[in-house]
């Protein structure tokens, strides 16, 4: 039971973190790259905004997420 | 900012966090009982969650190099810095949820990587993984305080050797009481106060000065082409420089692979994956705000590496100057507590239960523990103290990091993925990976620049290369020589094979 579910979040992950590896360090820059892209105003703002909401929301995930473990394991 | 400044940073989050963690250990005592054992010690129990388990794979692996060498990227190389800063050191975090996942199925009770090593290959193998796992966590250790000390130096003026040696001390004492726990709940804190400062200081700068004078700064820079795109070669330099050097201090850092021991079955290799994408956010949000602004905003700097002090000066005056020291002072003190329990928990492990008290009982080896999480503590602020002295350079030892230590990476993932890998391979392929690395990245300094000095080590090419080598030259033996034999490895035999801390040992029949 527990090897089968455990055989199962190995393909799971390994497709996770591999699927990851390959947006960040190959398809995303990769077309940036390829493209040549020079930044337009516009696009400078959103990527400012990206830059800044990705960090709220892993500081959000990242304040809440222990606590609310914290709070269940006390209810227990 | 006077010295007083840095010393009271030092002393007020130093003993604020040792009193936090006493109480808790004493709640934690009183309400569940929970008597301190030296399994608990070592492993946190092996019930960490995934929210605690991600802050603590961010906060292990924030440095200050994070804050500090991120801002200098986005400075130099415009938006292209951050982005290779980040991406180019959170796959190593992502990719390690797949060994999370591994260790978990295979050998759920170890202590330690190297545990497992002594189990899956011959006696060997453990002896040279063990001197790169301890060389790797005393060099990362030693820039995690130099670079903290040299921060605090410059923006203080506090004595420098005094800062070396009392950044240790401060995490060193909570860890001492608590184990991993105490280390696990003072990450979290650290990483919750990180992200307040990084939001303040990012809302201070964009309201302050706007986006638009940002952008049009940069755009009108003689090198504008490049600050405004990723297509840029000197970016991408740095990002694949990045991404090679980085796979060793994770990989074989046992601070990861205690992240993964302590967490749940379930938690391992989902902290992974939220904590790489959540650390993904720190050096690019850093940079972006700090290094990037900086140059759109044309502020004159020394050097590229102090732009992120300076930046947050000009926002904010001297407030700005204090948040930021107290950003990297919890980058500093929660990567280092960190690195100290992997210590402490390999010297027990591997060296103190492995060769010198096979039979030592739970109090006998928390006693150790807490000993030498102290001595290690101490050791380091000497050692730091003397590195100083003998004028060893941060950036250099960074840079070089990788050539040193990534040649354990391939046989060490392979053991632990793949029932075919040998013992001889692995031994050879970490051992003439290391030395054939160093070979190519001194013979190609030589050839770049005719002669051989630190200077000529410390360039692009020779570090991309010996970096490089050692991955293509370990990889090529461990796989090669694993290919021709035909053993296989079988991991059920690893079932019982590691013992609790806590286990009343009995007395082992000869074997």
């Amino acid at each position: 039971m527990k090897d089968q579910r455990l055989a199962n979040e190995t393909r799971l992950y390994t497709r996770w973190a591999t699927g990851l590896t390959l947006v960040l360090i190959v398809i995303w820059p990769g077309i940036m790259f390829a493209t040549g892209f020079v930044y337009s105003l516009t696009y400078f703002k959103a990527w400012v905004v990206l830059a800044f909401g990705w960090m709220l929301t892993a500081a959000v995930f990242i304040t809440i997420r222990p606590l609310i473990e914290l709070y269940r394991e006390y209810k227990r | 900012m006077t010295p007083i400044v840095g010393y009271l940073v030092l002393l007020v989050f130093g003993v604020g966090f040792t009193v936090i963690t006493a109480v808790l250990h004493r709640m934690d005592l009183k309400r569940h009982g929970n008597e301190m054992t030296a399994e608990r010690f070592n492993t946190a129990g092996r019930s960490v969650g995934v929210g605690l388990a991600s802050a603590s794979i961010v906060a292990a692996w924030t440095w200050a190099a994070t804050i500090m060498m991120s801002s200098s990227t986005g400075y130099q190389y415009g938006i292209s810095g951050p982005y290779w800063y980040a991406a180019g050191a959170t796959i190593q975090i992502l990719l390690f949820a797949i060994i999370a996942i591994h260790l978990k199925r295979k050998a759920p009770q170890a202590h330690t990587f190297l545990e497992f090593i002594a189990q899956r290959f011959d006696k060997k193998n453990h002896r040279l993984m063990l001197g790169f796992a301890l060389m790797t966590n005393i060099i990362v250790t030693s820039m995690i305080i130099l670079g903290g000390a040299i921060t605090l130096n410059q923006l203080t003026g506090m004595n420098l050797y005094l800062a070396a040696f009392l950044i240790p001390l401060s995490f060193t004492i909570y860890t001492m009481i608590g184990g991993l726990k105490a280390s696990f709940i003072a990450d979290y804190l650290h990483t919750v106060i990180l992200f307040i400062v990084l939001a303040v200081l990012g809302a201070a700068i964009y309201t302050k000065f706007g986006i638009t004078p940002i952008y049009e700064g940069l755009r009108h820079l003689p090198e504008s082409k490049q600050m405004l795109t990723m297509a840029s070669i000197p970016g991408l330099m740095f990002g694949i420089i990045n991404i090679v050097g980085n796979f060793g201090t994770v990989f074989v850092d046992q601070a990861y692979w205690q992240r993964a021991i302590a967490s749940t079955d379930q938690a391992a290799s989902k902290a992974f994956i939220y904590g790489g994408l959540a650390w993904f956010s720190i050096p690019f949000a850093v940079a972006t705000i700090l290094g990037v602004s900086a140059a759109g905003l044309g502020i004159d700097v020394p050097t590229p590496d102090s732009v992120a002090p300076i930046m947050a000066s000009h926002a904010l005056g001297t407030v700005g100057s204090i948040l930021f020291l107290i950003m990297l002072f919890m980058a500093v003190t929660s990567a280092g507590s960190a690195e100290l329990t992997a210590v402490t928990n390999i010297l027990v492990t591997d060296v103190y239960r492995h060769s010198i008290n096979p039979d030592a009982d739970s109090e006998t080896l928390l006693r150790v523990s807490r000993w030498i999480t102290l001595g290690f503590g101490i050791a380091m602020g000497i050692f730091s103290i003397l590195l100083f002295y003998l004028g060893i350079s941060l950036g250099f030892v960074y840079m070089a990091m990788g050539i040193f230590v990534s040649s354990a990476v391939i046989p060490v993932a392979l053991g632990l993925m793949w029932k075919r890998t040998t013992n001889e391979g692995a031994f050879y392929g970490t051992l003439l990976g290391m030395i054939g690395g160093i070979l190519i990245w001194i013979f190609s300094a030589y050839q770049l620049t005719g002669h051989i000095n630190v200077n000529s080590l410390g360039q692009l090419y020779p570090m991309l290369f010996g970096n490089l080598a050692v991955f293509i030259i370990s990889g090529i033996i461990t796989i090669g020589h694993s290919l021709t034999s035909s053993t296989e490895f079988p991991f059920e035999s690893l079932k019982g094979k590691f013992k609790s801390f806590d286990e009343v040992t009995e007395r082992e029949e000869t074997a």
